[in-house]
């Protein structure tokens, strides 16, 4: 028995397909694949959020927020200082090829890496619905980005900084503005960790 | 208040440094000598085992490149920066700042002598890979002066905000450590069984480690220099430092000591004209095509071998074979796409961005030889935190200095922020603190903030205390086809010496394997 398992794991090892053909990225956004990663998938260990699958509106936004100083300014915003000097250096060409890019190549669906509780998350999410969607598929005309590209790390970064003052503060932000002021209702990070927590289970449950 | 031997030792080492003990301690024979270098004695490639690709140019790949060559393996470099050596790096005219959005070109003078060291900069006698593969690639070595005692110490908040010499430091910190110390022996507060002879010689080894009077107390020593010509007068010691502004000024505990770390013990040894020329050396002894600006995308394995694919010349790339010698900075894993194991794929997401900055600078006048400074670092308690006098080029018009190295998240943040002209200015403003005139002397300058420089984005890479007990272990094991490699996963980040180490591990590893395959 215990030979026909360790089989089964040899075999199942061995029958493990390389990886899919890639569509190449552009040589002008190869820095950004530097922190985003493969296929702008989103890496952890450098805090930049997976890219892929997001629209071009709220990418071109988030462009704009970096370049005008209302994200990356603050100074416990110390990731969010790494993108300034990158999102100067994006022009409107590279712009447009990253939005392509973004929406043409794949990454993997974020797994889940947070813990929180899922139920309490769901009841916390309601008051999300509203802007970002029952399913967080977003919604253009609210600028209220979809959430079920983004790695569950990532939101509740995000969360914690919006509640925190470190984003969403300044002044011509309106979209951050809204939302430090939406995140107040949380009460403190565990809750922000049941939320985003729910949020991948949204997207295992759309999955399945 | 009695002094045992290890609270005598404590005391040597927070007044004498870390190496007095360190010598009592070999002398007692506490500590083991530097083992030899183990032969690598690796199996000959066979036809079933052949093929290997590296991922990463940094000084690891290159030295696994280097040994598995000559073993018959068919190496294949894979290197995502536009040049081989990865902190390896030293920048002259004409040279790019690969900085991540913010990229330079090194406005230094046409001039060989005229080079900055931006990642390792000195070889201690003690680092025997490093110095086995200087001698191996022919790589000419000269003596580097790291500690000066007439360079300085400046703490913009004591003794007037004036710099002082080391020297001067020094001889005062170890006279008051050695009047305690006298005091405390002559009332016999010693729990070592000493006989009075042996008391006698002990303060005579205090007296001697602080100048002090025959009454056993400091009043200055001329090992800080003198008040009027040596030469021409009988040397008049300065008086000593106010002890309690000595004690209170942040830059006492540490700074004195920082060059009697083992790593920074002298004498010190760099390459002659550059660190790179160890890249250099590698790279004209390899064989193995060496790919640059091709950044990895994706690692797979099998039970039959390892595909890479890779970006080069615009368009994705397939690299087959047998086995795969990983240098990328572990923090970026978490972006390529992989089949490591899970266990596997947690432990290099352990490796957290460490942060290093430096900062050089063409000064048109070597203006601190007329201070009689030859080499070595000056400290300060401002951001620039070190300046360093260049070893070579003495009486020439010209030199590099390095005007600003920095540790930690906090100062790193601060400049990492800036652009590089702005940097440039602080390292100005600080210098002129420490040197009149400073800022009129410089030329040009580059900016390194290493957790910024494309395809690297940290330097010195930091994991917990948990998760070393947990994955480091871990990290220096194959996974399958796949070796890590480089200083990350060494005690030594940051340190080429650590880099070849976990080379000699995964090459070890590598070889009992290969055994075990073909038998």
């Amino acid at each position: 028995m215990r030979i026909l398992v360790l089989l089964l794991i040899a075999c199942s090892f061995s029958h493990v397909s390389f990886s899919e053909p890639m569509e190449p990225i552009p040589k002008a956004l190869e820095p950004c694949s530097v922190c985003h990663g493969t296929q702008l998938m989103g890496n952890p260990n450098t805090g930049a959020p997976r890219l892929t699958g997001l629209p071009g509106w709220y990418i071109s936004n988030q462009i704009t927020a970096f370049k005008k100083g209302w994200r990356g300014s603050h100074p416990d915003d110390h990731l969010g200082a790494e993108m300034v000097p990158m999102a100067k250096s994006i022009t409107a060409d590279m712009l447009k090829m990253a939005i392509k890019f973004a929406n043409t190549a794949s990454s993997p669906i974020p797994q889940p890496t947070l813990h929180g509780d899922v139920s309490r998350g769901k009841k916390l999410y309601s008051q999300c619905a509203a802007c970002h969607g029952e399913n967080a598929q977003g919604n253009k005309a609210l600028s209220a980005p979809p959430l079920i590209s983004l790695n569950d790390w990532y939101i509740l970064k995000q969360l914690k900084h919006f509640k925190e003052g470190i984003r969403g503060q300044a002044a011509g932000y309106t979209n951050g503005n809204m939302m430090a002021v939406s995140v107040q209702n949380l009460p403190d990070e565990a809750a922000m960790t049941d939320l985003a927590t729910y949020i991948t289970h949204i997207k295992t449950e759309k999955e399945n | 208040m009695y002094l045992s031997r290890r609270h005598f030792l404590n005391l040597l080492a927070a007044t004498g440094g870390s190496s007095l003990v360190y010598n009592a301690s070999l002398a007692m024979d506490f500590i083991h000598k530097e083992p030899a270098l183990p032969s690598l004695d690796l199996p000959p490639a066979s036809n079933s085992n052949k093929s290997v690709v590296i991922l990463g140019a940094g000084i690891a790949g290159l030295a696994t490149a280097y040994e598995l060559e000559r073993a018959g393996y068919s190496c294949t470099l894979l290197e995502a920066s536009h040049r081989a050596g990865g902190r390896n790096l030293t920048v002259r005219h004409g040279d790019l700042i690969d900085e991540l959005g913010q990229p330079s070109v090194c406005q230094f003078d046409d001039n060989p002598d005229l080079y900055m060291n931006c990642g390792p900069a000195r070889l201690p006698g003690h680092h025997r890979r490093i110095l086995h593969y200087c001698k191996k690639l022919k790589v000419p070595l000269q003596v580097f002066a790291n500690s000066n005692r007439l360079a300085y110490i400046h703490d913009d908040k004591r003794f007037g905000g004036k710099p002082i010499r080391i020297g001067e430091h020094m001889a005062d910190g170890r006279g008051f450590v050695a009047e305690l110390a006298y005091k405390s022996l002559s009332a016999n507060h010693l729990e070592a069984p000493l006989s009075e002879e042996d008391i006698e010689k002990f303060k005579g080894f205090v007296m001697a480690f602080g100048n002090l009077k025959e009454t056993g107390s400091y009043q200055g020593s001329e090992r800080a220099g003198s008040t009027a010509d040596r030469m021409l007068h009988h040397p008049i010691p300065k008086l000593p430092k106010n002890l309690s502004e000595f004690v209170n000024s942040n830059m006492t505990s540490f700074l004195q000591f920082m060059t009697e770390a083992y790593d920074w013990g002298e004498p010190l040894l760099t390459p002659v004209g550059g660190m790179d020329n160890i890249v250099k050396g590698f790279v004209r002894e390899i064989a193995s095509p060496i790919k640059l600006k091709a950044q990895v995308k994706s690692i797979y394995q099998n039970d039959a071998g390892v595909e890479v694919d890779y970006m080069h010349g615009g368009k994705m790339q397939k690299l087959k074979a047998d086995y795969c010698f990983n240098n990328i900075p572990a923090h970026f894993m978490g972006g390529i796409m992989n089949n490591l194991s899970t266990e596997y794929q947690r432990a290099l997401n352990s490796l957290k961005r460490g942060k290093l900055f430096k900062i050089g600078l063409q000064m048109k006048k070597r203006f601190w030889e007329d201070e009689g400074i030859y080499g070595g670092i000056s400290y300060t308690s401002l951001p620039s935190s070190q300046l360093w006098y260049p070893s070579n080029g003495i009486f020439s018009e010209k030199g590099i200095m390095l005007g600003a190295y920095v540790w930690g998240n906090e100062g790193n943040e601060y400049f990492e922020r800036m652009t590089p002209a702005e940097r440039i200015q602080i390292a100005a403003e600080n210098g002129e603190k420490i040197h009149k005139n400073y800022a009129n002397y410089i030329e040009a300058g580059v900016t390194i903030p290493w957790s910024r420089m494309n395809h690297m984005m940290g330097c010195g890479s930091q994991m917990s205390d948990e998760d070393r007990e947990k994955y480091f272990g871990l990290l220096q094991q194959p996974d399958g086809r796949h070796y890590m490699i480089g200083d990350q996963i060494s005690y030594h980040s940051g340190w080429q010496e650590g880099a070849l180490a976990s080379v000699e591990t995964a090459l070890i590893a590598f070889g009992k394997h290969s055994i075990e395959q073909g038998g």
